[in-house]
């Protein structure tokens, strides 16, 4: 690791919740004096280093201390105690355009910002075509910022952080506004500027993206830092604890299984309650790894882990939902004809299920049932595994041909046809 | 105390630079709002307290020269009015400023100041026409007006400091300032002059710190005289001296505002 960009020792922010109006002034004047004032603790002794050049993701619920951190990071906020240093200049896009005056038109706002960046007036006026090219706004530029849309904001504070030069880029969820063209155009000028060797921080929800974008993550639990390492580990853990997380008990894993030789996946997908039925789990491709997704035609497997004695036995059933929260089809034993099934004696079964995925690309859930049929295409869910992934299905459909367009590649074939044959046909 | 203005004086001149303009933009008379103004309270008060209640000066004067001695004071009273009204929302106003981007908030004050300054400049440039109207040319002392306001200015800075950061942890001081500023503006000398009250007022009205400004400005555009250059330096002292106090507060309360805010 090279010289330290970002370094963060001990750090913790703790947020005092005030139960009236006189504590707060009493705890403003003498910070000493504790009466009616809770504390929060939004960080906890959080510790890592960022070497220069690197990019970092950081990941975790809401509620897990992502904003504070970038916050402390970025200057906005002081931490309670530890101590946090950042090398060089750094642009924070943090809440994009809420440094902006509302009053003051957009050429107002870029030049106060810049300014605010420690640019010099000279600078900003020399950089100030390129500015206005990039944010795409026209000749809103000379309108008071009152009368843009948000996404009109959105751009123009994106072009003033990115284009002032940052050495250290911090990057909150901020960029889920704009449209999907301008989103695009953010996502590559950030490559180009980490390309370049700038340090990144990014924090984002759509893990797909932080996997693509950092080489390393740091996952954020109730203010802890759980893990900083590896960004496809990181983002493996989080998506583990997040689906199982406060749903179902963690279940002590189960070490010995079956004859000796099967046992559960040490990290599945999903781990289910040590009494079952669902036991765990686990997506991998073809290889036999664990996966998260993979492209288009790619073959993942399902595995499911069960347990249900002869009398309980029943059909697991997978189902898949789009990002509009739409099942995109359900498939399992019962609809594929199998007779219902049981582990037997065993600890645990087995059930397997190969998706080829012809799917659009995006993101898509995953929930896992162990159901009882009680009539045609009816059944009584025993137990779900509850939304699991997100499984991200890729395609860069700008450089390559994919195999159909549109939500699905349903089976077909297709050919030239003899005209004769087809017109003796009729 | 200046150290982080200069550092960030492009900042403070472009902010105060819209302020001041931005404060009449979109508004049909634009910056001749600034002027008429003025113009026109003087010529409300004028006409209440010179016309119709009949009021002089010590010496005989007449309405106009009442008029030129009441502006004269409301020029010095605006600018620390104008400074009292904005203080307290001046970070209190902002979130943003305080949580979202990194902002030298104390630097926000001295575009309050600064603005307030401004502003007393066209008074006294529409006070200077005002006198050549009736008397012809102004008297070389008005040349020392800025002495005057120089001694002033720290006391707006320290005003917006300290009301700044004690407003964003006490709401009530927004309301309170209104009603000082009311007050101030007839405990002040303004429509009447320091002779004029009771010797046991007077002592009370020389604790105010309003009315040796009022005073002084009063000698160098009025009565051509020379100004207290040694009241006027302990005045300035002592006003840095409150600057200084004021930002101390400031200072202290900086961690905390984003918890407030």
């Amino acid at each position: 690791m090279g010289e330290a960009a970002i370094r963060a020792r001990g750090l913790s922010k703790c947020y005092s919740v005030y139960d009236n109006q006189r504590a707060r002034l009493v705890h403003a004047l003498w910070p000493r004096h504790r009466g009616g004032v809770q504390e929060i603790w939004a960080l906890r002794d959080v510790d890592f280093e960022i070497a220069r050049g690197e990019s970092v993701g950081v990941i975790g619920r809401n509620g897990g201390g992502k904003s504070t951190l970038l916050e402390i990071l970025a200057g906005t906020l002081r931490p309670t105690s530890g101590e946090a240093s950042v090398a060089g200049r750094v642009s924070a896009l943090l809440e994009l355009g809420s440094g902006f005056n509302p009053e003051y038109t957009g050429r107002d706002n870029v030049l106060v910002n810049g300014l605010l960046m420690g640019l010099a007036r000279e600078q900003i006026m020399r950089r100030f075509d390129e500015i206005l090219d990039f944010a795409e706004i026209g000749d809103a530029i000379d309108r008071p910022v009152k009368t843009y849309s948000s996404g009109m904001v959105m751009r123009l504070a994106f072009a003033v952080q990115v284009l002032a030069d940052p050495e250290v880029l911090i990057v909150d969820e901020a960029l889920s506004v704009g449209d999907f063209f301008f989103q695009q155009k953010c996502f590559r000028r950030i490559r180009e500027l980490t390309d370049r060797g700038i340090t990144l921080l990014f924090v984002s929800h759509d893990m797909r993206t932080v996997r693509d974008l950092c080489t390393r993550a740091i996952y954020l639990r109730a203010g802890r830092a759980v893990f900083v390492g590896d960004a496809k580990t990181a983002v493996r853990m989080y998506l583990n604890e997040e689906a199982g997380g406060d749903a179902a008990p963690q279940a002590p894993a189960v070490q010995a299984a079956g004859n000796g030789s099967r046992a559960l996946p040490a990290s599945p997908l999903w781990r289910g309650p040590a009494q079952g039925p669902l036991l765990a789990v686990d997506v991998v491709d073809a290889q036999g790894r664990a996966a998260t997704g993979g492209r288009i035609g790619d073959t993942l497997t399902v595995r499911v882990y069960f347990r249900a004695s002869l009398s309980e036995a029943g059909h697991v059933v997978l189902i898949l939902k789009n990002r509009y929260d739409q099942v995109v089809t359900s498939v399992g034993s019962y609809v594929n004809g199998l007779p219902a099934m049981s582990s037997g004696g065993a600890d645990f079964a087995v059930f397997e299920v190969d998706i080829d995925l012809m799917l659009e690309a995006g993101l898509y859930s995953l929930k896992v049932a162990f159901s009882r049929a009680t009539g045609s295409n009816v059944g009584e869910t025993a137990m779900d595994s509850g939304w699991l992934g997100p499984l991200s299905v890729e395609w860069d459909y700008q450089r390559q041909t994919a195999p159909f367009l549109g939500m699905f590649g349903l089976p077909y074939r297709c050919r030239f046809a003899d005209a004769q044959a087809v017109e003796a046909a009729q | 105390m200046s150290a982080l203005a200069w550092r960030h004086r492009a900042l403070v001149a472009e902010l105060t630079k819209r302020e001041f303009s931005g404060r009449y933009r979109g508004s049909f008379g634009g910056l001749a709002w600034s002027f008429a103004q003025p113009l026109f309270l003087l010529a409300v008060y004028t006409i209440a307290f010179g016309v119709i209640l009949q009021m002089r000066w010590g010496f005989a004067g007449g309405t106009g020269d009442y008029a030129l001695m009441v502006f004269a004071g409301l020029i010095v009273f605006n600018a620390f009015a104008e400074c009292l009204a904005n203080a307290p929302s001046l970070v209190a106003g902002n979130p943003n400023y305080v949580k979202k981007i990194v902002f030298p908030l104390e630097v926000l004050p001295w575009v309050t100041a600064l603005t307030a300054v401004a502003h007393a400049l066209i008074g006294v440039a529409v006070w200077l026409a005002g006198y050549a109207v009736l008397y012809g040319a102004p008297k070389p002392t008005a040349l020392l007006f800025p002495l005057v306001l120089a001694a002033l200015f720290p006391v707006l800075l320290g005003v917006g400091w300290l009301l700044s950061a004690l407003g964003v942890a006490i709401r009530d001081i927004g309301q309170l300032t209104g009603l000082v500023a009311h007050a101030l503006l007839f405990l002040t000398p303004i429509f009447y002059g320091i002779d004029a009250v009771p010797p046991l007022l007077q002592n009370v009205l020389l604790a105010n710190p309003l009315t040796f400004v009022v005073e002084q400005l009063r000698l160098v555009l009025y009565f051509g005289q020379w100004p207290s250059l040694r009241g006027l330096a302990v005045y300035f002292a002592l006003s840095c001296v409150f600057a200084w106090f004021a930002l101390a507060v400031f200072r202290r309360m900086r961690p905390r505002f984003a918890d407030l805010v």
